[in-house]
């Protein structure tokens, strides 16, 4: 065997005695060079002829040897074990092995550099003994060779270890999340390392927090508890406690209502109505709640009718610095007996959790505030007062989120108070530390009919909506999340209304009246309509059976709950109401998931708010048709259906990016990277002076272009137009539309809206989100359709203005 | 709560000529109080409107849970007189009032009422101002000297809410503020469009 083994070598070795090295994967290997090729030849034949003295012969060529007599070479080879050591300075020997295979030549052993001492520098095990002092921590290099072969081994020169310590040693991680510890070694220099990777990670109980190799601990089970994690590292441990942040609502909190609060968990309960919603339409917060999330940190208020701050399921999240602008006081709560809006919207958003009374808010670990500014005689000064712009009495510049489920039912263009305006603007701009305060208010509930002297009858006829979410001014700004409102079903609220300026929708819920009361069809054949006994929202109430939605003595009420008779008796005090209802309810169920998505991740800013909601939402009613009716020259689509932008945002003027997603929104709050830059306008880009006839009753319409520069192509946030009209228009009549460079069209006033009659000059200021991130540049074409016979105008001049990044 | 909804839904239901009727016709603003007739006083411009103050009419303001004949028989108006609710006013007509844009002060005060050019609706005069300052205007001492209560600011947006200390005409305390050079605007504050629950 042994000429077998030096032959192998000869092979191994190139005509300069050198390893050749390995041939790269991948690459043709070259031939031999002439003169290669003729050495190699005669090496043959000398080998050929050594092989057939012992009755072998060779593969090929003029004198092949029995095919039997093959010579395959076996390489030398040199292992070292082990191949990575930590040693401290001043500690134990290490013993080092090294396997010679194939030869049996005597192993050398050198250390580079000298740090450190071996027992012996030549045989098969040697033990390497760590210095008694180092100046620093070092790496050095063990390496073992034999017969042209070697091998090598690290070993890691550590200061004397003095402690270790994990980081952090104690910690909240939440069910669905984890949390990554770190362990450090202290050395007696004072010097740290590292050792997250080379120490031993074990856990109290694994069945609640396990914890992986590399220190990532994460909650095992769908429920709370903790449990100690321990870190070893030569010798040395330190351990971690964690705890489980508990999970919150339904199926984990006692609140006797929850269970009808199909807005947060929606099962197919009734709330106590006589129909029954659809099981899932909900705002998809399981997750978020089983994490934990509750809106912890974030002050909301309201600007509202008041708030009951002593009422047993929201004093303990009612926060210093509410205001009751009637007599100047703290305490806003309302001397009314007949219902306080706002003591209702406020259960929305944050009614307290797990007290064994009541239901549970959206975000039932916010803080609230009140302004009632609705209730007062009101004015710019309260206004201004009430959006943020106040230090004191009351106190609104510290509040993250505002929710305004009020508007302004009008039947005529308005603008909105500049005082005002400027406040949202110096909300977002200076308040939570320059983030932004997060403005939410309502879209409307004029879809059918609104308060506001006027008739409904084209639009309920042509089924579109009669107030649009662009009459309220301060829809149109681009400060405020406006909300539409859903039925437990998953479709569009009756009465809400609709317009481009909806961002997103939440539930609102419909009448929650019972059938038995009504007298049988009474309601829904004289008041409400055939959505009279769908659900509306379960929510929290004045106090006491003699005042607020619920009384025992309201015979008017066609809720059983509300008559404080509902035979489960979860509101015999009358705290409560099941009738709760509008985009009123919609807007403080979006303003509870916003603080949800500002308690997973604070640094967000308000239009970081707004992009998450818009990229999380969920579309719901997908199939929705568009709405058509017949015009002079054509078909004239008087809504749109779904749209999908060129940005690849979806949109319906009826329920803007769609339904609140609330695990999807934290989701990427927990994550988000979006950078938005600093939000900028176009500044208002005018026409020139234009007198275009709009058309009678006419699908053809009139059409004008503007041209928006190049540069900078603002990434679109939102799209304001004024479209002034001259003569004697009858507003109602007009439809106007929008289509952007990208071909994606939007419909900011539909025909036979609610407007009335004016004469002109006048300017309709409307707003679209419809073209969200979609580039600003280029040419943007208005159409303006009359959609009602009689009272022509013109398009006298029209402007754009775009707000983007 | 979507009670006023529920309430125009019946309106209606019951009526639908003549919600006909009002969508077809040329149907004018918000409100239907004729104002033609009444004594005029003095103009002025208040968040991009024009209005007019308007003599025979007044406005009280309701106390929490006063009903619109309670706020009346405390300024000795008739009920019959009422013409329309504002928010937390009554408008109602006083064959005696002046047309001046002065309110009053007290349990029985009432506020000068305004017509709106171009829409005819009627607004509420609040009885404040809203100023705009100059950057660096002190709002105390503007309103030392115009003779004003400062009821608040918000230094951020450069704004500042004046009351007269005593029974002035406000169209004419706005334009003397307008005249002072710390104040880049001033204005009559009016309550015109009433933000209601939703």
């Amino acid at each position: 065997m042994r000429h077998r083994l030096i032959f192998f070598r000869a092979f191994a070795l190139n005509t300069r005695g050198r390893r050749r090295p390995p041939h790269p994967p991948g690459k043709a290997r070259r031939g031999p060079t002439p003169a290669k090729a003729a050495w190699r030849a005669i090496f043959r034949q000398v080998l050929c002829a050594a092989l057939a003295f012992q009755g072998a012969g060779c593969v090929g060529g003029n004198s092949s040897p029995p095919a039997s007599l093959v010579v395959s070479p076996t390489p030398a080879s040199l292992t070292i074990n082990p191949v990575i050591a930590a040693v401290m300075v001043g500690g134990a020997t290490t013993t080092f092995t090294a396997t010679l295979e194939n030869t049996s030549e005597t192993i050398q052993w050198a250390l580079t550099p000298a740090v450190g001492t071996l027992s012996d520098t030549s045989g098969a095990s040697i033990t390497y003994t760590p210095p008694a002092t180092a100046a620093s921590q070092t790496s050095v290099i063990l390496t073992a060779s034999a017969a042209g072969v070697s091998a090598s081994a690290r070993i890691d020169v550590t200061r004397r270890l003095a402690s270790v310590t994990v980081t952090p040693d104690a910690a909240s991680v939440r069910i669905g999340e984890s949390v990554q510890l770190e362990a450090l070694a202290t050395h007696d220099d004072s010097s740290t390392s590292d050792v997250t990777l080379l120490a031993t990670w074990t856990s109290s109980d694994p069945t609640v927090i396990s914890v992986s190799p590399s220190g990532n601990a994460t909650p095992a089970g769908l429920t709370g508890g903790s449990a100690t994690i321990t870190v070893a590292f030569s010798g040395w441990s330190a351990t971690s406690t964690l705890s489980i942040v508990p999970p919150i609502g339904p199926g984990v909190d006692d609140d006797p209502l929850l269970p009808q609060q199909w807005h947060i968990q929606n099962t197919g309960q009734s709330g106590y109505a006589q129909n029954s919603g659809a099981s899932g339409e909900d705002i998809s917060a399981a997750a978020t709640y089983l994490a934990g999330y509750g809106g912890s940190g974030v002050k909301v208020a309201i600007v509202d009718t008041g708030l009951e701050i002593a009422h047993e399921d929201l004093a303990a999240n009612v926060a210093p610095g509410s205001w009751n602008f009637l007599d100047r006081s703290s305490d806003p709560t309302s001397t009314t007996t007949t219902g306080d809006h706002g003591t209702s919207v406020a259960g929305l958003i944050a009614a307290v959790r797990n007290n064994g009374v009541g239901g549970m808010g959206v975000a039932p670990l916010a803080t609230l505030n009140c302004y009632n500014y609705i209730s007062s005689n009101q004015s710019s000064e309260k206004l201004v007062m009430s959006l943020g712009g106040s230090p004191a009495n009351p106190r609104s510049d510290d509040v993250w989120v505002f929710n305004q489920s009020y508007g302004i039912n009008t039947r005529t263009p308005i603008a909105g108070d500049p005082l005002a305006e400027a406040q949202y603007l110096d909300g977002v701009t200076n308040l939570r530390n320059g983030l932004g305060a997060v403005y939410v208010k309502a879209g409307g509930n004029g879809f059918s009919s609104f308060s506001a002297s006027g008739g409904c009858t084209g639009a309920n006829a042509l089924g579109t909506s009669c107030q649009n979410a662009n009459m309220d001014p301060y829809n149109r700004l681009p400060y405020n999340i406006v909300v539409g409102a859903l039925d437990a079903k998953g479709k569009k609220s009756s009465y809400s209304s609709a317009g481009s300026a909806i961002w997103v929708s939440a539930p609102g819920g419909e009448f929650g009246l019972n059938a038995p009361l009504c007298g049988g069809s009474l309601c829904a054949a004289n008041y409400y309509g055939p959505v009279a006994y769908d659900p509306a929202i379960v929510t929290t109430d004045q106090s006491a059976c003699d005042k607020g939605y619920s009384r025992t003595s309201d015979t008017y009420s066609y809720s059983l709950f509300n008559r404080g008779a509902e035979p489960d008796g979860f509101n015999a005090s009358c705290n409560y109401t099941n009738s709760f209802n509008g985009t009123s309810s919609a807007a403080p169920i979006a303003t509870g998931a916003i603080a949800l998505v500002l308690e997973a991740n604070p640094s967000l800013s308000w239009r970081d708010v707004k992009h998450i909601l818009a990229s999380t939402a969920h579309q719901v009613d997908a199939t929705i048709p568009a709405v058509t009716t017949s015009l002079t020259n054509g078909t004239y689509v008087a809504e749109l259906p779904w749209t999908t932008n060129s940005a690849g945002y979806r949109f319906h003027n009826w329920y803007g990016f769609g339904r609140v997603d609330v695990d999807s929104a934290v989701a990427m709050a927990k994550t988000y990277s979006a950078n938005l830059g600093t939000l900028a306008n176009t500044g208002w880009i005018a026409s020139d002076p234009l007198s275009l006839a709009i058309p009678d009753k006419d699908a053809a319409g009139v059409t004008a272009k503007l041209a928006v520069p190049a540069s900078p192509n603002l990434a679109i946030e939102a799209v304001q137009i004024g479209v002034t009209l001259g003569g004697s228009p009858r507003l109602g009549d007009y439809g106007v539309e929008l289509t952007s460079p990208s071909g994606t069209k939007s419909i900011l006033l539909n025909i036979k809206n609610g407007y009335g009659s004016v004469t002109g000059p006048v300017t309709l200021y409307l707003t679209s989100n419809a073209f969200y991130g979609e580039g600003a540049a280029g040419d943007w074409t208005v159409k303006v359709v009359d959609g009602w016979a009689g009272f022509t105008g013109t398009l006298t001049s029209w402007k754009i203005q775009i707000y983007g990044h | 709560m979507n009670v006023i909804t529920i309430a125009v839904s019946l309106l209606l239901l019951l009526a639908p000529a003549l919600a006909e009727a009002q969508q077809s016709s040329p149907a004018s603003g918000e409100q239907a109080t004729p104002t033609s007739s009444l004594p005029k006083g003095p103009a002025f411009r208040s968040r991009g409107e024009r209005y007019q103050v308007l003599g025979a009419v007044r406005a009280v303001s309701r106390k929490p849970d006063e009903s619109d004949a309670g706020a009346l028989a405390r300024v000795s108006a008739a009920r019959g007189a009422r013409l329309e609710g504002k928010g937390g006013y009554v408008i109602y007509r006083d064959a005696a009032a002046s047309p001046t844009a002065t309110n009053e002060a007290g349990d029985g005060a009432t506020q000068a009422v305004a017509v709106n050019a171009g829409t005819g609706a009627l607004a509420v005069l609040t009885g404040n101002l809203n100023v705009r300052l100059a950057p660096g205007a002190d709002p105390a001492a503007v309103a030392r000297d115009h003779n004003l209560v400062l009821v608040s600011a918000a230094p951020r947006i450069l704004a500042a809410f004046f009351r007269p200390a005593s029974a002035q005409d406000l169209v004419q305390v706005a334009a003397g503020l307008s005249r002072d050079a710390r104040v880049t605007s001033a204005e009559v504050d009016v309550i015109e469009h009433v933000a209601e629950p939703q």
